[in-house]
C-alpha cells in the first residue's frame, strides 16, 4: 500500500491558489500548461493526493510566483506559531511569577497555584475535548453541540488573528490569502480551519505550561518559597479538612508516588502548612523549612495534569489537522477538473502543428450576377459532363456550337476546344455550364484563363452553375453552391467573367 | 511494427477535414464551404502515453487530377512501375505551384500511408472522379473508400458501384454525425487494411474505449458534484439587530438563484471540456426553482457563536456558580444550587444574546439578524437538474468535432427514468441533503450519486436521437 501523503496547510492553500491561477488562463494557455505539467510530473499518479501534489509541484515549476507564495505562506504560518508560542511563554511566565510572589508576609497558596496552573488548563482542556468530539457523539446529548461550538468559539488559538499584525508585511499578505481562501470556501475548509485553530490553542497552552514549570523551578532553586494552603470552604474541623485534602492530594500523586515519594504531601505537612490570615505569627527555622516541601507535588501536578495532557492534545490536534489538510487538499475546488485535463492528455489525437491557410488573392469587388451578353452566346461549353443534352443547351441559350471539356475527357483535348472558341464568329460570349454541387477546381480556372487568353479582353465569359436534383436533368443551383462559385471566380479578377444563375427554358426557333 | 498512417484524400469539399476533425476530436481543423480550405498535408498523431499509435493525415483535395494523370501516363513504362511513376511525379513537381495540392496529398501515401478516399453520397457520381481514383490505384497502397453523405444520401448506390471498381472496401458514414461506436468501428476497419497495423490499432481502440468510459464517469461525477452543491447551497446575509430585512430579501434570492445557475453552467462547461470542447456556444434555457420562499431568519453573534451557544455557556456558568454553593453546603442543598444556577444562567444567555447583538466594539456590532436563503427542500428540484444535465451530456457526447454550430439544448428531451431508478436517485439526493457539506459523508454521497448517474448514461451511448 502506498504511503499516505502529508500535505501541510501551506500546501492546501498553495494548491487552492494554483487552481485559482489556472482558472484565469486562456484555454490555449491552459492546454499548453497542462502539457508542460504532464511532462514535468511524468505519468499522472493514480492516487489522487499524490496527483494533486505532483500537479502543484509541476505548476509551480512553470509559475515560480506560486512557489514563492507557498514558501511565504509556510514562513508566515511558522511565524504565527512562533508568535503564539511566545504569547504562551509570556502568559505562563507572568502568571506563574504573580502566583509565586512571596515577600515573606504570607504564603504561596497551593490551592490558588493548582487552580490556575492545573484547574484552569483542565477547564480549557474540557473545552478542547468538547470541540473535538465527533458530531455523532455530540448529538447524543442535548446541549453538547452548543457547548462544543462555544468551546471552538472561545479557543485561545483565535489569538492568531490579532497576532498576525505583528508579522512582516509579506507574511501578513500571505496570511490574508489563507483567510481569504478560508472565507471563500468556509464549508470546505471548515474542518481544517477548526483543527488549525485548535492546534494553535494547544501550542499556546503547551508553551504556557512549559514556561510556568520553568519559572516555578527557577523560583524553587533560587528563592525560598513558603507554600501553604488556605480556603474558606471548610468543615470547621482543621483535622478533618486536612484529612480530606490529604485524600485528594494522595489521589493526585498516585501516578508518581512510587517513583518520587516526597512528591506526595504527607498528612503532617498538610496539617502544618494550613494557614489562616487571621492567625499571624512568626515561624521557627524548622517550620519555615517545612513550608517549601510542597514544591515537588505542585511541580508533578502541573506536569502530569496540565502539561502532559496538553502535549497529548497537541499531538492529537496536529494529527487531526494533518488529516483535515489531506481531506481539504483532495476536495480543492477545481482540482478535479485540473487533474482530469492532465489525465486526458494521456491520449492525444489532435494535430501538433497549426493549419496553414491558402494565400488567395484579394476578392475582386465586381458584379457577380451576369445578365445575358448583348450579342448572345457564340458557344456553350459543357464542363465535366453536366447531365444535359447538347440540343437542350443550344435551345436554351441560342448558341451555335456546344463543346465538351473536363470530366473524363483528356486534358490534351482542351487546347483544341479553346482554339474552336477563338475561331467562333461574332461578338457573342462563351457560356460555361458547370455542376454547381462540385466545387470550382483549379483545372477549370486554368481552362477559363486559357479561354480568356484566346478570346482577348472584353468578350464575355459566363459561368453557369446548374443543379441536378435527380442527377439527370438540370435545375437552378442551390444558393450556397452559387455563392461558392461566385466567391471563387471573383478571385480571378476578370471583369468580363461573371457567374449566372439564369436558366432559361428551352425554346425552338 | 510500423506506425499505421492514413491519408484522407479525395475531391475538395467532400468531408475529408470533417472526417479528420471527428476522428481526431480536433476543433482546430479548418472546415469551410469554399474548396481548398486545406492547403498542406497535416498529420494528426494519436498518442497513448506519448507513444504514437496511428497517424491520420488531412490532405488538400485533387485540383488538377487529369493533368497529373496525363503526366503519369506519358511517363509510364509498364503497369508494374506505376508506383515509381507517382513517386517520380512528386519528386519532379515538388515546389511547383501547379501541382502543389497533388504533391501534398500523394506524398504521405508514397511514404507508406493507407488511403481513405472520401466522396459525398448526397451528390451524384461523375466521371471527373475517375482520374483521381486512377492515380490512387497507381500508388498501390491499401485503400478504403468512404461515402459521406453531406445531406440526403440519394446517390450512395451509384457511388458504391463506381467505387468498387477502384476500392476493395467501401463504407458509408455520415462523418458529421458519426457516433462514437461508428468511429471506433471505422478505426477497426483501418486495421484490416494492413495486417501489421492491426495490433497497434486494436490497442489504440482499447485506449479510446477506456477513455470514453472515463469521460462518461468524469461527466457523471461533474454532474453529481453540481447537484450536491446545488442541494446544499445556502446564501446568508448578516444585518443589524434593528435593520429592516425586507430590502435584503430580493437580492439574497437573486444571489441564491444566480449561484445555482452558475453551478449548472460550470458543470456544463466541465462536461464539455471533458469531451474536448472549449468555448462551445450553447443555446440554453434557465431552469425554474419551483419554489419561492426559502427564507429563514436567525440571530447571529460575533466569534461564530449562536444564541444556543450563549444559552449553553450561561447554563454551564450558572451551574458551576450554583455548584459552589452546593459544595459550601457540603451537599445539603441536593444540587439545587447547580440546577437553579443553570436555569438562571441559561435564561440570562437567551436574553443576553439579544443584548449582545446591540453592543458595538470598535464600531462593529457583536451580533444581529442573519437572513438565510436555501437550501431547497423541493423533491423535484434535483430530478430537474439531473434531467437537464443528462440532456446536455447526451448532446455533447453525440456531437462530433466536425460540427461547428451552436449546441442547441432546447429541442432535446431525456428518456423517462424507470421508477426503480427514480427511487434510487431519491435515496441518494436525500443522503446528500442530510450530510453536512464538506464532510466525508457528503463526499461519499456525491461519489455514489456520480456512479449511479454514470450507469444511467450507458443506454445513451449509442443513441443519436
Amino acid at each position: 500500500m502506498p504511503e499516505r501523503i502529508s500535505p501541510s496547510l501551506a500546501d492546501v492553500i498553495g494548491l487552492a491558489l494554483a487552481v485559482e491561477h489556472d482558472a484565469r488562463l486562456t484555454d490555449a494557455a491552459r492546454h499548453e500548461r497542462d502539457r508542460q505539467v504532464l511532462e514535468a510530473a511524468g505519468t499522472v499518479e493514480s492516487d489522487r493526493g499524490r496527483a494533486a501534489l505532483a500537479w502543484l509541484q509541476a505548476t509551480e515549476t512553470i509559475a515560480p510566483e506560486l512557489q514563492q507564495l507557498r514558501q511565504r505562506t509556510t514562513g508566515a504560518l511558522l511565524g504565527l506559531s512562533v508568535l503564539l508560542s511566545l504569547a504562551g511563554v509570556l502568559l505562563g511566565t507572568t502568571t506563574t511569577w504573580a502566583l509565586f510572589t512571596y515577600d515573606g508576609t504570607g504564603r504561596v497558596n497551593v490551592v490558588a497555584v493548582l487552580a490556575v496552573l492545573v484547574g484552569l488548563p483542565t477547564l480549557f482542556l474540557v473545552g478542547f475535548l468538547l470541540a473535538v468530539l465527533p458530531r455523532r457523539a455530540l448529538e447524543m446529548l442535548p446541549g453538547l453541540p452548543a457547548l462544543s461550538a462555544a468551546a471552538q468559539g472561545l479557543s485561545p488559538g483565535k489569538l492568531a488573528r490579532p497576532l498576525r499584525r505583528l508579522l512582516p508585511r509579506d507574511a501578513r499578505d500571505a496570511i490574508e490569502q489563507v483567510l481569504r481562501i478560508w472565507r471563500q470556501h468556509h464549508t470546505l475548509y471548515g474542518a481544517l480551519q477548526k483543527w488549525t485553530i485548535l492546534r494553535w490553542s494547544q501550542l499556546l497552552a503547551v508553551w504556557y505550561l512549559a514556561a510556568a514549570l520553568v519559572v516555578m523551578i527557577t523560583l524553587v532553586v533560587f528563592t525560598d518559597l513558603a507554600f501553604g494552603w488556605s480556603t474558606t470552604l471548610t468543615s470547621g474541623q482543621a483535622q478533618e479538612d486536612a484529612r480530606i485534602l490529604h485524600t485528594g492530594t494522595s489521589a493526585m500523586a498516585a501516578p508518581w508516588q512510587w517513583a518520587w515519594e516526597i512528591a506526595r504531601p504527607s498528612l503532617e505537612l498538610i496539617e502544618e502548612t494550613r494557614y489562616f490570615r487571621a492567625v499571624g505569627g512568626r515561624l521557627s527555622l524548622g517550620q519555615a523549612a517545612r513550608l517549601g516541601a510542597w514544591w515537588p507535588f505542585v511541580l508533578m501536578s502541573v506536569l502530569t495534569y496540565a502539561l502532559l495532557p496538553r502535549l497529548l492534545a497537541l499531538i492529537l490536534a496536529s494529527g487531526a489537522q494533518q488529516r483535515a489538510a489531506r481531506a481539504a487538499l483532495l476536495e480543492t475546488p477545481g482540482l478535479t477538473a485540473a487533474l482530469r485535463r492532465v489525465h486526458r492528455l494521456r491520449i492525444e489525437t489532435q494535430a501538433e502543428t497549426p493549419e496553414i491557410g491558402r494565400a488567395d488573392g484579394p476578392i475582386m469587388d465586381a458584379t457577380t450576377e451576369a445578365a445575358p451578353p448583348e450579342h448572345g452566346y457564340a458557344a456553350v461549353i459543357n464542363w465535366a459532363q453536366v447531365p444535359v443534352p447538347d440540343e437542350d443547351l443550344r435551345l436554351r441559350f441560342g448558341a451555335q456550337a456546344v463543346h465538351h471539356a473536363g470530366g473524363a475527357r483528356p486534358v490534351e483535348e482542351e487546347p483544341a476546344v479553346v482554339q474552336a472558341l477563338a475561331s467562333s464568329s461574332g461578338e457573342g460570349g462563351v457560356l460555361v455550364v458547370v455542376k454547381a454541387w462540385e466545387p470550382p477546381l483549379l483545372e477549370l480556372l486554368d481552362f477559363l484563363q486559357a479561354v480568356r487568353r484566346e478570346l482577348g479582353r472584353q468578350r464575355p465569359i459566363v459561368v453557369l452553375p446548374v443543379g441536378a436534383d435527380d442527377g439527370s436533368s438540370i435545375t437552378v443551383p442551390r444558393p450556397d453552391h452559387l455563392q461558392v462559385w461566385q466567391k471563387k471566380l471573383r478571385r480571378l479578377a476578370d471583369p468580363w467573367l461573371s457567374v449566372s444563375r439564369e436558366l432559361p427554358e428551352a425554346t425552338r426557333p | 511494427m510500423s506506425v499505421p498512417k492514413f491519408a484522407v484524400v479525395g475531391h475538395p469539399n467532400k468531408g475529408k477535414s470533417s472526417l479528420v476533425a471527428t476522428l481526431a476530436r480536433d476543433p482546430s481543423v479548418g472546415i469551410g464551404p469554399e474548396p481548398g480550405t486545406t492547403v498542406c498535408a497535416r498529420p494528426y498523431p494519436m498518442r497513448l502515453n506519448g507513444e504514437v499509435m496511428y497517424v491520420l493525415v488531412d490532405t488538400p483535395g485533387f485540383q488538377r487530377a487529369r493533368a497529373a494523370l496525363d503526366w503519369m501516363r506519358r511517363h509510364e513504362a509498364d503497369a508494374g512501375s506505376r508506383a515509381q511513376v507517382v513517386a517520380r511525379f512528386i519528386a519532379e513537381h515538388a515546389g511547383e505551384e501547379r501541382f502543389q495540392d497533388e504533391c501534398e496529398l500523394l506524398r504521405p501515401i508514397m511514404e507508406g500511408a493507407g488511403i481513405i478516399y472520401v466522396v459525398d453520397g448526397a451528390a451524384p457520381y461523375g466521371p471527373e472522379y475517375d482520374a483521381e481514383m486512377e492515380i490512387l490505384r497507381w500508388t498501390g497502397r491499401p485503400s478504403l473508400a468512404l461515402i459521406n453523405p453531406i445531406g440526403q444520401p440519394r446517390f450512395v448506390e451509384s457511388w458504391q458501384a463506381a467505387l468498387r471498381q477502384f476500392f476493395s472496401v467501401v463504407r458509408v458514414l455520415d462523418v458529421m454525425q458519426a457516433r462514437f461506436d461508428q468511429q471506433i468501428e471505422l478505426l477497426r476497419l483501418f486495421g484490416h487494411l494492413v495486417d501489421d497495423w492491426r495490433g497497434r490499432l486494436d490497442e489504440a481502440v482499447a485506449a479510446l474505449l477506456d477513455d470514453r468510459r472515463r469521460q462518461r464517469e468524469d461527466a457523471a461525477a461533474a454532474m453529481a458534484e453540481m447537484i450536491g452543491a446545488a442541494l446544499t447551497h445556502v446564501e446568508t446575509k448578516d444585518i443589524g439587530h434593528d435593520e429592516d430585512p425586507q430590502p435584503h430579501i430580493s437580492p439574497l434570492e437573486q444571489r441564491y438563484r444566480g449561484r445555482l445557475r452558475q453551478l449548472e453552467r460550470q458543470a456544463r462547461a466541465e462536461v464539455e471540456s471533458i469531451y474536448g470542447y472549449t468555448d462551445l456556444d450553447r443555446q440554453e434555457s434557465e431552469f425554474d426553482l419551483l419554489e419561492m420562499d426559502l427564507l429563514a431568519r436567525e440571530t447571529w453573534l460575533a466569534f461564530g457563536l449562536k444564541r444556543r451557544d450563549l444559552v449553553a455557556i450561561g447554563a454551564a456558568g450558572g451551574a458551576v456558580a450554583g455548584g459552589v454553593i452546593d459544595v459550601s453546603l457540603l451537599g445539603a442543598s441536593f444540587l439545587a444550587g447547580s440546577i437553579v444556577g443553570g436555569v438562571i444562567g441559561g435564561a440570562l444567555g437567551w436574553i443576553g444574546s439579544d443584548k449582545l447583538g446591540e453592543v458595538k466594539v470598535l464600531h462593529q456590532p457583536l451580533g444581529g439578524k442573519r437572513l438565510r436563503y436555501g437550501p431547497t427542500k423541493n423533491l423535484q428540484f434535483p430530478f430537474v437538474l439531473l434531467g437537464r444535465a443528462l440532456l446536455h451530456h447526451r448532446m455533447v457526447a453525440i456531437r462530433t468535432h466536425a460540427q461547428r454550430g451552436r449546441l442547441e439544448l432546447g429541442s432535446g428531451t431525456v428518456q423517462e427514468l424507470p421508477d426503480t431508478v427514480k427511487r434510487q436517485l431519491a435515496v441518494h439526493f436525500d443522503r446528500i441533503r442530510r450530510a453536512p457539506p464538506a464532510t466525508e459523508r457528503h463526499s461519499t454521497a456525491v461519489v455514489l450519486l456520480g456512479q449511479l448517474i454514470a450507469s444511467l448514461m450507458e443506454p445513451d451511448e449509442s443513441s443519436s436521437s
